[in-house]
């Protein structure tokens, strides 16, 4: 028995002994493959610990970001990125935390890596392949706010890239509609640039876009092309969502605006009172409206006018003229009786002198009725140029001088 | 019961033959098995490739675990957030420095260090041998100091532990000495290129720091392992790169000066680094034995001190090297974090911390370019027209090339991070400025400090760039015996050599081939019947080696010992004498280079 033992034992020796490399290489192999399987273990526990954190913390900074703690939104959003470097979704918070943060360079910084990262960026997180990769609207459209605000030219490139970019529905708001607010973007922009070709060009694809029956979209776009000193196309948007919404009271008021810029006073009172009526706080509209009645009441060469009228209403331009001439003098400190004239203002108001022989033969001479109001209305753009905005009736007769085109080359508005 | 004893000792019997038979069945079963393993059995060169893919496989799964553990450390210790609290910044790497002293004096005495210079001393004095205890060792001790804030990286432990791997496999393997030694660098270039995720800049690393030499020996092994140790890790821990680096944009050739200004503080930033390990760290060592329990411990105060203020500088920092790089701090405070890394990385090491220096110097030469290329973009627009980033990532190779001194290395990782073959020009330039100006005032390179600090010299690639290569045309002489061609007759060949008095001539072929004839053998030519007979035919088969002017002239002393001379040949036609080498010549030629080392370098070719 102990012989037989010792025999195995020392076939096993040898057979060791022998065998050596192999069986070294064999553990290798084991153990090769045993510490696979521990490091997948471990490897998993690691990542599903470093994705919770990785959550926690973009969480924590969204939750900042919307509270408009930028800086704290910063700190957690960079926490979390430690966890998840490739998260794209993280990388765009962050970078619009920096900007909320006006850290520009910083956030311009990391849209760009956005935008240059591939559009897969080896991850299965759907939600991230909507945000990078070099055509993605939304990131362009957020470098297009960042070049906005550092008045970089770079901006329209951006604006244009987020137009013409891929858009995903987020939020319930379609491709479609971010694509178009984009646009309503870059119209801002190109009017805070008092770009207005551009702006204009912008506006009538914005008018073209909007949806039908979406009346308050077409009114903000009519409101713009008013800004965008586009009011007969802004009248017609403003008629459309009439149309399309009677009585929206945005719209009635910029109807009447619009009215008011091309200079139909008389159309611009009925949208006007309607818009009043409506909402009867709505200052601006009673004051447009206060307006467009006086340009109106005091427009000497309105249609079907008696001559008796037409001439009161000049010689009422003539002495409101020459008081607000009087004045501005006199907030001036300038002495209008001075002889011989010299300034501006004394030169108007002793063209205004030379007018008042002409009142006694107004009726009978219609042709001093347009002397009449051009000296008027010419008087107010001086006043206007000299002394500040005009009120009530001068506001008045300086538009009816421009709508008549009646200022002398002379005044400083006309030069 | 004597027949029941009979019957036991029968029942004996038995058992003891069936036991034989089975031994001797599985005797044959074994032969069996070894006969088919002898079939299966490899050359141990095809051997030594496998094991490199083997062992690479190892050192990624190892490498994995370790970054795991590092970052597994940090969240318990330092928590979540990426600022820890003022408490914990100053409380655990105090304590992990305690834990680590107890550990290295205690425990693991061998973990001290980067581990590249240990790996170099395993190479070139231990025959490779690096002790699995180092493995765990380095394992446990750099995973708590680095998770708990020490400013150190995980790279040159992981090479170290690589290096141990391939170390421990390599000895049970009882492979031959030269690929015992062979394996470890194989090791350590698996374990740096999982770490680093830098597969070609781990293997020019090990090349040009551990070996030491570009022999191609092992080369396939390195890459091999290097290789399938990436994959393994890319495999656990993603594809990413360490650092995400930004789109380099091309640069201008006016750019370059703003390059070489980054170069020139690259070098004095190096230099300030290096001066400090080499101050410091001595004198430390030198300090009373009871010293070395708190001087970890003393560092991780000083770190969390810093870290208060400046949390960018605790751990491996490749987060925030990832921010600099993504242009998130001004160059002001670039510059003040480079510095501060600087203190907290040296401060670290000089302690005997164990951890590395690949991660603060990748750290500090991206703050470094980040505060230069900023500054210069601010002030001279035109010299810094790219981007913060890109002199960031310059700034990284300026520091491996003016800090750890490996300038092939220090192109390649700027190059591997990036991805982008545009930036190599402004690296060149850079990293060529900071390493002349690291040099010029510090002689040792980092790891030959360190080695020498601990009373090891080490061969170093830097001093044998600058040993003078010595060539066969430095010791070549113009024939100082007759040359005849073979179609000559003996008796001609005779009164040749008569003529010139001369003990030998050497005989050319046609073929391009020589042979040297010995007066001696000539005259028991000339009075046989063979003075007719063309030398051609008495000569055939005694032929001479030859040498080419511009071979190694170490090459060409094997040839020269026991013969007379040997013929130095043109490569463009070997029939052309372009003069003779004797064993004289050749030990002269030594003599006269130890006497004028200035001598040979001029001889160096390309």
């Amino acid at each position: 028995m102990q012989k037989a033992r010792e025999q195995i034992r020392r076939g096993v020796e040898r057979a060791a002994e022998l065998w050596s490399r192999e069986a070294v290489l064999l553990t290798a192999l084991v153990a090769l493959v045993g510490m696979f399987a521990v490091t997948k273990v471990a490897v998993n526990f690691y990542s599903t610990r470093r994705a919770h954190l990785g959550r926690m913390w973009f969480n924590r900074g969204v939750q900042a970001l919307k509270a408009s703690q930028a800086n704290l939104a910063i700190e957690d959003l960079r926490t979390s990125l430690s966890y998840d470097p490739d998260s794209s979704e993280c990388q765009f918070r962050l970078a619009q935390a920096l900007a909320a943060a006006n850290r520009l360079d910083e956030a311009e910084s990391y849209f760009k890596a956005l935008l240059n990262s591939p559009p897969d960026n080896g991850q299965t997180n759907s939600k991230a392949l909507l945000i990078s990769s070099a055509g993605s609207g939304e990131i362009n459209l957020e470098l297009a706010r960042l070049e906005a605000r550092k008045d970089d030219s770079d901006a329209v490139n951006y604006y244009n890239n987020a137009i013409y970019g891929v858009w995903y529905s987020a939020g319930g708001v379609s491709p479609l509609e971010r694509r178009w607010q984009a646009r309503m973007e870059l119209t801002h922009y190109w009017l805070s640039q008092h770009n207005i070709p551009q702006a204009q060009s912008e506006l009538l694809a914005l008018a073209a876009n909007v949806p039908p029956g979406d009346y308050a979209r077409r009114t903000e776009v009519a409101q713009l092309q008013l800004q965008a000193q586009a009011p007969r196309p802004a009248l017609a948007q403003f008629q459309q969502a009439l149309r399309e919404k009677l009585r929206y009271p945005p719209a009635l008021e910029g109807a009447g605006s619009a009215e008011i810029a091309i200079e139909n006073y008389r159309d611009a009172i009925p949208y006007l009172q309607d818009a009043a009526l409506l909402d009867p706080k709505n200052a601006q509209a009673r004051k447009q409206l206060a307006l467009a009645e006086l340009v109106v009441a005091s427009d000497p060469f309105t249609f079907g006018l008696g001559e008796r009228e037409r001439a009161d209403r000049a010689i009422s331009a003539l002495r409101q003229a020459q008081a607000a001439l009087s004045g501005c003098a006199t907030q001036r400190g300038v002495s209008l009786q001075a002889k011989p004239a010299q300034g501006v203002l004394q030169q108007t108001w002793s063209w205004g002198q030379q007018m008042l022989p002409l009142t006694r033969r107004l009726s009978r001479n219609p042709r001093n009725v347009l002397e009449v109001m051009k000296f008027a209305s010419t008087a107010e753009d001086l006043v206007a140029s000299e002394c500040g905005p005009l009120q009530g009736k001068d506001q008045a007769l300086w538009l009816i001088g421009k709508k008549y085109n009646l200022m002398q080359a002379s005044s400083p508005s006309g030069k | 019961m004597a027949d029941r004893q009979e019957i036991q000792l029968d029942a004996g019997e038995q058992s003891e033959r069936k036991i034989s038979s089975l031994t001797a069945r599985a005797s044959a079963y074994a032969a069996r098995i070894r006969e088919l393993l002898g079939r299966l059995t490899v050359r141990e060169s095809y051997l030594f490739l496998f094991l490199s893919m083997v062992i690479g496989v190892l050192a990624g799964l190892l490498v994995v675990c370790f970054e795991v553990a590092i970052d597994s450390m940090r969240i318990w210790f330092l928590g979540s957030a990426l600022s820890p609290t003022p408490l914990r910044t100053l409380l655990v790497p105090t304590i992990a420095g305690i834990f680590v002293a107890l550990l290295v004096i205690w425990v693991f005495p061998m973990v001290r260090g980067s581990g590249v210079n240990q790996t170099k001393s395993a190479v070139y004095i231990y025959d490779g041998y690096v002790p699995f205890s180092t493995v765990i060792g380095k394992f446990i001790t750099c995973a708590l100091a680095i998770g708990c804030g020490f400013s150190l990286g995980p790279e040159d432990p992981s090479l170290q532990m690589g290096a141990g791997i391939a170390s421990a496999i390599g000895r049970r393997l009882r492979l031959s000495k030269e690929k015992t030694r062979l394996l470890a660098p194989v090791g350590a270039a698996a374990g740096l290129a999982a770490a680093f995720n830098a597969p070609i800049s781990a293997v020019l690393f090990v090349i040009e720091e551990v070996i030491g030499s570009w022999s191609a020996g092992g080369l396939g092994g390195l890459i091999l392992a290097a290789g399938s140790s990436v994959v393994v890790m890319r495999q656990f821990l993603g594809n990413q790169s360490i650092l995400r680096v930004p789109a380099i944009p091309n640069f201008t050739p006016p750019e370059l000066i703003g390059y070489a200004v980054l170069g020139v503080f690259g070098g004095f930033a190096s230099l300030i680094f290096l001066k400090f390990l080499a101050f410091v760290r001595p004198r430390l060592r030198r300090l009373s034995p009871w010293t070395h329990y708190l001087q970890p411990a003393v560092a991780g105060l000083l770190i969390g001190l810093i870290g208060l203020f400046f949390p960018q500088v605790m751990g491996a920092g490749y987060i925030y090297a990832d921010q600099i790089l993504h242009g998130q701090y001004g160059w002001q405070k670039m510059g003040i974090l480079g510095g501060m890394k600087i203190l907290a990385t040296g401060v670290a090491f000089v302690s005997g911390t164990p951890g590395g220096l690949f991660a603060p110097v990748t750290f500090i030469g991206a703050a470094l370019g980040g505060a230069v290329g900023g500054a210069e973009h601010l002030f001279l627009h035109h010299l810094a027209a790219g981007s913060v980033s890109t002199f960031a990532l310059v700034g990284v190779g300026t520091l491996f090339a003016g800090f750890l001194r490996v300038p092939i290395t220090s192109v390649f990782i700027a190059i591997e991070l990036s991805g982008n073959y545009n930036i190599i020009i402004p690296v060149l330039v850079s990293n060529t400025i900071a390493y002349v100006i690291s040099r010029r005032y510090q002689s040792v390179p980092l790891f030959d400090l360190l080695s020498r600090q601990e009373g090891i010299e080490l061969p170093s690639i830097e001093e044998q760039r600058e040993q003078p290569v010595l060539r066969v045309e430095h010791a070549m002489n113009p024939p100082p015996v007759p040359v005849v061609r073979s179609e000559m007759l003996v008796a001609e060949a005779m009164a040749t050599a008569d003529s010139a008095n001369a003990a030998s001539l050497l005989v050319r072929f046609p073929s391009g081939r020589w042979v040297a004839l010995d007066r001696t053998e000539l005259l028991r030519f000339f009075e046989g019947d063979g003075h007719t007979r063309k030398l051609a035919d008495v000569l055939a088969g005694h032929w001479l080696p030859t040498v080419h002017p511009d071979q190694p002239l170490d090459s060409a002393l094997g040839l020269v010992q026991g013969r007379p001379l040997v013929p130095v040949v043109s490569r463009v036609d070997s029939g052309k004498l372009e003069g003779v080498l004797t064993l004289d010549a050749v030990l002269n030629a030594y003599r006269d280079a130890s006497l004028d080392p200035g001598n040979g370098s001029s001889a160096a070719v390309p």
